[in-house]
């Protein structure tokens, strides 16, 4: 269970802002969970120094109000209030309903609050949208992965992991 | 009347003992009424404090709208953002003055918003400038300390109340939200010793009844605010003298055991000031409303003077059936403010003269839009229940977007009656619905039950159950589509002479809408531009009815329709609300969103109490859908919906199905652009024929809707199993020499020889301007 919900943070956290993710770290490395074996999951999507510029190459397509929701949204996540970020982020999705980054960031906030079904559906859709963007797809994947493993279906998580990986080495390129 | 006293009893018992000799009668029952009074008191004490402390007043659900977000880049004209303030009550104003007011100028307009508590917390009071250029929000600025604001959001409009059928109706307030002017003008008209007595006023009491006797009648009352409050709270309405002892008793009570702001707040709350229909209204908040359609902290002092002067006799002094009295009434109240100090006497002439500023059409107490509100109440059902709905003052956030709907019911309402004349039809028998969601999150935007719609009756939308007809086509063609090794745009179908014995032995021979077969070499493509009936029979029996049956309910159907072969032509019955949910799982490229009215639910006090998240789910393989929409487009483009395009602009590009069934008794039209879907049906309640086809009834007044929204073009994004091959459409077949004769049709990737270049990368637009060859291609 703390597994999941460490995995949960792991995946979300790509998604979050430099500073929301501090803290949200802040808070759960302080809990007995980092010391399991997935914390090494989750140092290795942590330090990914990569991700987080490709992440705000990403946030530049999104318009101002846009991006003023995604940084509201993040602070309800430092604050772990999952509710009001995903409240967040439906407005910005009614403003611009066909961002991928939006749904992404939507899925992410499911795997926080514990609702992988959710997450994966969020994630698809986002892929669906995100058409010549594997740093998008990257996460996706990830959250995916991470989503499938959390209902015990490991095979199929494992193929998504490597997906998300093969993305990500195309996202570096 | 002369009646024989029973002989003292003390007489019968001469030789009864000293002790008795104690106990006069008299005494005896003296003791026994005080007994009785205490225990009455007691009695009172206990009604007036548990009633007093329980949920004081059943409170209706109030029905929110959207909130309008305003954000740099959005698209609105300044004449929208002006019609939605005003439905708000926002007053345009030479200066700002206040929230709730605005200052509409060339090319900008300065506004200062109301405060309102939402879900994520309270958004407070702001005083902006929205910049506009072409008819898009250029800059918004936060006049206070004047820095460029990335978004913000107006309070959203009160939609109605879910009440019981005759009930009381109010806007709670605390009385820290209580202008003090209308506290203290209460006070100087009603209870000027408010603050200093107990309950009940002897010395106006003992006034009145010296004024009532000179008059020779009662004229004047002397109770206070609080014995009022216990009139309207606990007593009933006849004026006995016992009625009036209990009063000044439960008074007394409640002064025991409650502050004067309590009670004060109370009253505030209680008091009766009008009628509106079987609706009561009830206390300043509401009546602020009713009035005057703005909140109680807008008011100006000749407004607060009017209500205040109201509670004396609120449909005697009725301000819009007694203009003149009412106005005398004021009057009369700015007078006692003056007297008692509260404004100046130098303004008083001039306030005299204002007129009453009463709003003409009381803002609708049940709702403006009771279809709407209908889907609200349904989509509650479950999860509330129906007593909590009408009493426990719940604020329901929904999914309405007011000009949407404000612009459905008037395109539907007028297009009604032009297709009525045009066609020689009876007047006002046609009746219609409507459905508009927001493709994306499934949001139900508006929901039009009927012509008549201020009409809280039979909710077309949601019952009227019509057998679809063509609207069926696009679940038979995906069907086939999503067997891409057997089926692709370019099929060619069978569109010859059918004859079917139905599973229960009766003869059915389809027949096309031209009343003509077209050949055994029709494009699958084509046979759904123009509708093709015999043809898509083939196709389903090909595919398999219960095939087609799966697809449907992956799309979201509920029921499960007998899988026969007139399914195919869509012999079995849908509301509209349910053929939006399936279009609209086309619309976002075969993600299911379940169609929602409702956002978020906050108890009374703004409390989180539940929420409707986005939810969806891939109901459909993407690419499959992808090159369906492609088809019907191209419906659009060329086929039976072509017309809307004398509606629309030709950049947009929309999808959609007509759809008409036997005898032309059912007019449907389903289609979606990148934001916007909507269904139409037109028919009649009798079910006799609505002689009109899905394309020259239902598709006419979704055009109009349409184009009155803005709309995006829908550009659903290319699956990567997805391959653009450029084909002649003449020949059906590869041509890489001239790309002019060629247009770029989908298929799902590895089914076709993929070794031609497509004439333009990425592009699948250059279908814009086919319409053309494709009318002449197949007359």
């Amino acid at each position: 269970m703390i597994g999941n919900i460490l995995a949960y943070t792991s995946a979300a956290c790509l998604f979050m802002a430099v500073g929301g993710c501090a803290v949200f770290q802040g808070s759960i490395s302080r809990s007995p969970a980092s010391t399991q074996p997935d914390a090494t999951v989750n140092e290795r999507y942590d330090s990914d120094g990569e991700l987080s510029s490709g992440d705000s190459a990403s946030i530049m397509k999104s318009g101002p109000a846009v991006q003023a929701l995604i940084n509201q949204a993040n602070d309800h996540i430092a604050n772990e209030d999952f509710q009001n970020a995903a409240v967040t982020l439906e407005r910005a999705l009614r403003i611009e309903s066909k961002n991928p980054e939006l749904y992404s960031r939507l899925a992410g906030v499911m795997l926080l609050q514990g609702q992988p079904d959710e997450a994966e559906s969020l994630a698809k859709r986002s892929n669906s949208l995100s058409e010549k963007r594997p740093d998008l797809q990257y996460k996706n994947w990830t959250i995916i992965s991470r989503a499938l493993r959390s209902r015990g279906e490991n095979a199929s998580a494992d193929a998504a992991e490597m997906r998300a990986n093969q993305l990500k080495r195309l996202a570096g390129e | 009347m002369a009646r024989k006293k029973s002989p003292p009893k003390k007489k019968q018992a001469p030789s009864r003992s000293w002790g008795s000799a104690l106990w006069p009668p008299f005494v005896v029952l003296a003791s026994i009424g005080i007994l009785l009074a205490t225990m009455y008191t007691v009695y009172l004490d206990h009604r007036v404090r548990s009633q007093f402390e329980g949920a004081r007043w059943s409170l209706p659900a109030k029905v929110y709208a959207r909130p309008m977000e305003i954000y740099p880049g959005l698209r609105l004209k300044q004449k929208v953002l002006v019609e939605e303030l005003n439905r708000l009550g926002y007053r345009s104003v030479a200066a700002l003055s206040g929230p709730g007011t605005y200052v509409d100028s060339k090319d900008n307009l300065k506004v200062i918003t109301r405060q309102f508590r939402f879900w994520d917390g309270l958004q407070p009071e702001k005083q902006l400038q929205i910049n506009f250029a072409s008819d898009r929000v250029s800059k918004l600025i936060d006049l206070a300390n004047d820095k460029e604001g990335h978004i913000t959001r107006l309070d959203p409009l009160l939609i109605g109340s879910i009440y019981p059928v005759k009930g009381e109706d109010r806007i709670l307030l605390r009385i820290s939200e209580v202008p003090e002017l209308l506290i203290d003008g209460l006070m100087a008209v009603e209870d000027r010793d408010f603050r200093g007595h107990f309950g009940v006023d002897p010395k106006s009491i003992i006034r009145a009844v010296f004024v009532n006797l000179k008059a020779g009648r009662v004229v004047q009352g002397g109770s206070t605010l609080t014995q009022q409050l216990v009139k309207n709270f606990f007593l009933t309405r006849d004026r006995t003298i016992t009625r009036k002892i209990k009063e000044a008793i439960m008074a007394v009570l409640l002064e025991l055991h409650y502050s004067k702001d309590e009670i004060l707040e109370a009253y505030l709350n209680e008091v009766y000031l009008g009628q509106d229909g079987a609706r009561a209204i009830h206390g300043f908040g509401l009546a602020s409303h009713y009035y005057f359609n703005k909140p109680l902290s807008e008011l100006r002092v000749e407004e607060v003077a009017l209500l205040v002067g109201m509670v004396k006799g609120p449909s005697f002094y009725d301000p819009r059936r007694r203009l003149e009295r009412a106005t005398q009434r004021r009057n009369t109240a700015l007078e006692m403010f003056v007297n008692e100090g509260l404004i100046e006497v130098e303004s008083l002439d001039a306030r005299k003269k204002k007129s009453l500023g009463v709003v003409k059409q009381p803002p609708q107490g049940t709702t403006h839009f009771p279809a709407f509100v209908d889907l609200v109440r349904r989509q509650l059902r479950g999860h509330y229940r129906e007593a909590d709905l009408t009493s426990e003052g719940l604020q329901i956030f929904t999914t309405l977007d007011p000009r949407t709907q404000q612009e459905a019911e008037k395109q539907l309402k007028t297009h009604l009656n032009v297709l009525e004349k045009s066609r020689g039809l009876p007047s006002g028998k046609l009746e219609a619905a409507a459905v508009i969601t927001s493709v994306d999150g499934g949001e139900v935007l508006a929901l039009v039950g009927g012509r008549d719609t201020s009409y809280a009756g039979f909710n077309r939308a949601l019952d009227a159950r019509r057998p679809i007809g063509s609207l069926v086509k696009p679940a038979v063609y995906l069907t086939a589509l999503s067997r891409p090794h057997r089926y692709s745009l370019v099929t060619l179908l069978n569109d010859e002479a059918l004859y079917l014995i139905q599973p229960n032995g009766d003869p059915w021979e389809p027949k096309n809408y031209d009343k003509e077969y077209h050949g055994d070499e029709v494009p699958l493509y084509i046979s759904l531009a123009k509708s093709y009936n015999v043809s898509t029979v083939r196709l389903g029996l090909d595919v398999g009815i219960p095939s087609v049956v799966e697809t449907l309910n992956k799309l979201g159907l509920k029921g499960k329709p007998m899988a026969v072969p007139s399914l195919a032509l869509g012999a079995f019955e849908m509301a509209p609300l349910e053929v939006a949910q399936i279009y609209n799982t086309l619309a976002t490229g075969g993600y299911y969103t379940p169609l929602l009215s409702i956002r978020e639910v906050l108890s009374k006090n703004s409390e989180p109490l539940s929420r409707y998240p986005l939810r969806l789910r891939q109901a459909y393989d993407d690419g499959p859908v992808y090159i369906l929409n492609w088809a019907m487009e191209q419906v659009m483009r060329a086929g039976t919906g072509k017309s809307a395009y004398s509606q629309i602009s030709k950049d947009i590009n929309l999808a959609g199905k007509t759809g008409t069934t036997d005898d032309l008794r059912d007019s449907w039209f389903a289609g979606y652009s990148g934001n916007r879907l909507g269904v139409v049906w037109v028919g009649r309640d009798d079910n006799s024929p609505a002689k009109l086809s899905g394309a020259t009834g239902a598709l006419q007044i979704w055009s109009r809707i349409m184009a009155q929204l803005e709309l995006e073009s829908f550009e659903p994004n290319m699956p990567d199993n997805v391959v653009m091959i450029p084909l002649d459409p003449g020949e059906i077949e590869h041509d890489d020499e001239d790309c002019d004769q060629r247009m770029n049709f989908p298929f799902i990737r590895g089914t076709v020889d993929e070794d031609i270049e497509p004439c333009e990368e990425g592009s699948r637009r250059d279908s814009k301007s086919t319409g053309n060859w494709l009318l002449d291609l197949f007359r």
